[in-house]
């Protein structure tokens, strides 16, 4: 009932800015599948709109339509999973001077697990707009439920505190630091995930136990980016993002686009690769149980790499210009640690339409 | 340390200065750090669901990211 009202505040808003300057609709449709039998369809739908001096509103919807027979699933007695997510987000900003104030609601709900996200920021110009600071927190109340249990019921709280730092170093080149703090209070372990104890050979499991995580977790998040202007209208990007948490984990993400716009295509290729360890109480057998266990893969040693493509064609229509999108990536995921599955292999295609009006 | 470090911060913001007249580059679309934010929360979300860290990006959206 939350939701349909929450959809109607979208259409409402989606409806009313129809005859509005300075508007945009969003349409997209992205499909995820990789070699582990998971397929995900997202389909989503994103309004703004300047509703007011130097205010601005905006909504979105988001579904993510899930079809699994991967090992993590097969590997605890089901045969198959589906599931239907449903998220829907309000923002409004209000630009006062050379500040900005945001905020903005995120509702999202699945079959066993909804949650409540209120986000707020602050973001000031200094020095002829030449440096920005930007200030953030947010506030997440999770609900986890369990399927065939109407007795499980966990709690997961979220708060986020982020720093911003963007800086103009040149006519050509900006340059921007972040650090995002995350503290997750509550349960963060799957439901549905029971972790085998075996006998010394590593196979032959002599009984199952829930999979149990720590219930605090305190993650950092440091990024140094830059956006350098080339030739033409081109423009190439890079960053780098450090990561910690007291799990144990430290992981490394180097990023890379390129981008060249020619008339009305614009064209990126972008190479992502991701590093992380495993968190320290993760292992590929236990021989006897521990206080803290898990077989989550995104918990072990891992290298993933994404490479794709996007390209973007600007029809100016009258007093609108429209946009229609389409993007290819390849994602390969490679587990060290992992006997089940040591590698992943999957694809994201996307097409969109953006309208601005 | 921090008035030190706040005082550093700012000295090197501020001696840089691109005057208005000089943002035609800065200004094009393809210098803009996050130009499509719904894509980057469609990303967000696919690869937190795959990978263990979290943050530095930008919001990835809510739900459990189990898929």
């Amino acid at each position: 009932m939350q939701l349909t009202r929450l959809l109607a505040l979208v259409i409402a808003v989606a409806w009313s800015s129809m005859s509005s300057a300075d508007d945009s609709f969003t349409a997209k449709t992205q499909v995820y599948a990789d070699s582990d039998h998971t397929t995900v369809v997202s389909p989503t739908v994103a309004i703004s709109r300047d509703a007011w001096r130097g205010g601005s509103l905006s909504a979105a919807y988001v579904a993510d339509v899930v079809s699994s027979a991967s090992i993590d699933v097969v590997s605890n007695a089901t045969k198959h999973m589906s599931d239907f997510r449903s998220e829907v987000t309000g923002g409004v900003a209000q630009k006062w001077r050379a500040t900005t104030f945001s905020g903005s609601y995120i509702y999202s709900t699945e079959h066993d697990y909804s949650s409540n996200n209120v986000s707020l920021g602050v973001a000031q110009d200094f020095f002829q707009r030449n440096t920005t600071l930007a200030l953030g927190w947010s506030f997440s109340e999770n609900e986890v439920r369990r399927t065939g249990d109407q007795e499980f019921h966990r709690h997961l709280l979220v708060t986020g505190l982020s720093l911003t730092w963007t800086q103009t170093l040149s006519a050509k080149l900006i340059g921007q630091l972040s650090y995002t703090f995350t503290y997750n209070d509550g349960f963060q372990s799957s439901p549905y995930r029971f972790v085998p104890v075996t006998v010394d050979d590593g196979i032959t499991v002599q009984f199952k136990v829930p999979e149990t995580m720590p219930m605090q977790r305190y993650r950092h998040a440091a990024v140094i980016a830059l956006n350098r202007h080339l030739f033409t209208d081109s423009a190439i990007q890079g960053d780098y993002r450090f990561y910690a948490d007291n799990w144990g984990m430290k992981a490394h993400t180097v990023q890379l686009r390129y981008l060249v716009s020619w008339k009305d295509v614009t064209l990126r290729i972008r190479e992502r690769i991701y590093y992380q360890n495993k968190v320290t109480f993760y292992e590929p057998h236990y021989a006897t149980p521990q206080a803290y266990m898990t077989t989550d893969r995104e918990a072990t040693t891992l290298l993933s790499n994404l490479v794709g493509a996007k390209i973007a064609w600007r029809l100016p229509i009258a007093r609108r210009s429209i946009e229609l999108e389409a993007k290819g990536d390849f994602l390969y995921i490679h587990y060290y640690d992992y006997p089940l599955l040591p590698h992943r292999y999957g694809g994201t295609g996307e097409l969109g339409l953006n309208v601005l009006y | 340390m921090r008035r030190v470090l706040l005082a550093l911060v700012l000295s090197c913001a501020s001696c840089v200065v691109v005057k208005p007249y000089q943002r035609e580059l800065l200004s094009k679309r393809n210098m803009i750090f996050n130009p499509d934010p719904q894509e980057a929360v469609l990303d967000q979300h696919m690869l937190e669901a795959r990978e263990g860290a979290v943050g530095g990006y930008g919001s990835a959206g809510g739900g459990c990211g189990c898929n």
